[in-house]
């Protein structure tokens, strides 16, 4: 499903979701590595500036997963600069967020989002949510590689 | 157009659409074009519903996601206006249909031939790269419509301020920071639940019984903190609603509401539903369903002691004013916490003996504020409950 290169950029604040997103893509198998920005501001350096592990060194993310409620910089202007920028607009990004608030999904499709992911109380909903994820934007969805 | 033409049109569109008709208490599928049984790799229409279980490759991501569509499917023929929703989906991938993660789904009302109302459906997949506008034009509206409401808000709490004698500190309680202290507090919920499950799946070995049950017992609470949570969130969203008015007989949604509750609440047992007067008012009928449901669902619940229960619905002449009432023969409860009742949290009863959230009174009584009405209810422990209101006045002085 992945060689050595591809990874997943998971864009969120709090390290105990960090462990449990990784230990849920775990137990599905996959065998990506997930890099993590703890911000929209580390978010915005991997991707487009200088930073020890981002785009700059290791090239584009397979998708990225993005919390809304991030210090610094939020979650939706990350998406935003995202969507704006020539190559990277074609990563795929997925919110995956607590809020399920009408006014963040529809600004999140409006800036062009490719999937807003309520995450479920339930660990293990939450585990075969990010196994529907994995094999979707892995496996199945034709992405423009960049 | 010959009838040809027409047909063929409406095969060659290039998204999916539908016709349904809507009864009340099912949409039946009327005609599907071409891109609609393509979407779903549907051999025929035959069979097919409009629910989760006919039309899988929707995949609610929950129950309220599913009754959510619905209740907007019934409420588009009502309102007889156009509607727009998103139905958000789990990206699927079983057998040889892989769906899409979001769907944009339009719905227009129209009179098909026999008269009767029917829904036009059109589904749109919505593009994967949008890149263009970087603040769509709908989401300045948005804004600009949060502006005026917020401005009109102040305006109302005015008012309100003036004419505080006639309102408790009703509809300033919760809203904006429950709605924020909501979503707060479902993330340590998550990783509880989390790391609970990782430790019964990878250390179940190294505890013993007691120490199983004990992680299952946290588990079972966080789950349960999540559905409360998720109540409070209903609640809070039913003040930020407009109140849409129209005339109708409660009479008539009632019965509706009833069934739809009993089929939920008690599949077994007998309960006996009258009806005894014709209830005209005008109401928004959506906020009116979300109360009597309420209110049949508590009526239900607390009359599970009975081997009939009987719940009635009615008018009374009270100081001369006619009040709505719904009573039951449950197990009552003492007048002197009748004003409790309706407050958020607060329970007469144990989990034990009747679970809930401590939810459902609270929202009915923000509904009936809503209107601008009154609610009270009045029991006798070991006999019954008798909940009374009204839903006069003018909304628009409520908030």
């Amino acid at each position: 499903m992945s060689d050595n290169s591809s990874y997943i950029l998971l864009v969120e604040d709090n390290p105990d979701d960090v462990e449990l997103t990784k230990l849920a893509f775990k137990k599905n198998n996959f065998a990506n590595r997930i890099e993590v920005a703890n911000d929209g501001e580390e978010a915005i350096q991997f991707l487009f500036e200088d930073h020890p592990n981002g785009v700059n060194k290791q090239g584009a993310p397979t998708f990225i997963l993005l919390d809304l409620q991030l210090p610094k910089i939020k979650g939706h202007e990350v998406l935003r600069r995202i969507k704006q920028h020539d190559t990277m607009k074609y990563v795929p990004v997925i919110i995956l967020t607590s809020s399920e608030q009408e006014e963040d999904i529809i600004k999140g499709y409006d800036y062009g989002a490719n999937s807003f992911i309520r995450k479920p109380v339930d660990f293990k909903e939450f585990t075969s949510v990010v196994s529907n994820l994995g094999i979707y934007w892995m496996a199945v969805n034709k992405s423009i590689i960049v | 157009m010959k009838e040809a033409d027409i047909i063929s049109t409406w095969n060659s569109l290039p998204f999916p659409a539908l016709t349904v008709q809507v009864h009340s208490n099912s949409v039946t599928i009327l005609e599907g074009n071409k891109a609609f049984l393509k979407m779903g790799n549907f051999p025929s229409l035959e069979g097919l519903e409009l629910t989760k279980a006919g039309l899988p490759y929707l995949n609610f991501p929950n129950a309220d996601a599913e009754e959510a569509f619905l209740n907007l499917i019934y409420n588009s023929v009502e309102r007889g206006k156009p509607q727009t929703t998103f139905l958000h989906t789990l990206p699927k991938s079983e057998g040889k249909s892989i769906n899409f993660s979001s769907i944009l789904c339009e719905i227009f009302p129209y009179q098909n031939v026999s008269g009767s109302p029917g829904l036009l459906l059109t589904f749109h997949e919505l593009p994967s790269m949008i890149s263009s506008e970087p603040k769509s034009s709908k989401f300045e509206q948005l804004e600009k419509t949060n502006k005026k409401l917020n401005s009109t808000n102040s305006d109302w709490s005015q008012k309100f301020n003036l004419k505080n004698n006639q309102f408790e500190a009703a509809s300033m309680e919760l809203n904006d920071f429950m709605y924020a202290v909501s979503h707060d507090l479902r993330a340590p919920l998550r990783r509880i639940d989390g790391f609970s499950q990782e430790m019964i799946n990878d250390y179940a070995d190294k505890l013993d019984d007691t120490g199983v049950h004990y992680l299952n017992r946290i588990r079972q609470g966080v789950q349960d903190m999540g559905i409360l949570i998720d109540d409070l969130l209903k609640l809070s969203r039913l003040s930020r609603r407009k109140v849409e008015l129209e005339t109708f007989n409660l009479d008539e949604i009632a019965e509706e509401a009833f069934l739809k509750c009993k089929d939920l609440e008690a599949t077994s047992r007998e309960v006996d539903f009258t009806i005894k007067d014709k209830i005209p008012v005008t109401a928004d009928p959506g906020l009116i369903r979300i109360l009597l449901y309420n209110l049949f669902s508590n009526a239900i619940k607390y009359s599970a002691n009975r081997d009939v229960a009987h719940i009635e619905l009615g008018t009374r002449s009270m100081n001369g004013k006619k009040v709505t009432y719904l009573s039951d023969n449950g197990i009552g409860f003492n007048n002197k916490f009748a004003e409790d009742l309706f407050k958020v949290f607060h329970r007469l009863h144990s989990q034990s003996q009747f679970p809930g959230t401590g939810i459902g009174l609270a929202t009915v009584k923000r509904i009936i504020q809503l209107h601008g009405g009154n609610i009270w209810g009045e029991g006798t422990e070991g006999e019954g409950a008798t909940f009374y209101f009204n839903l006069t006045g003018d909304p628009k002085d409520v908030r």
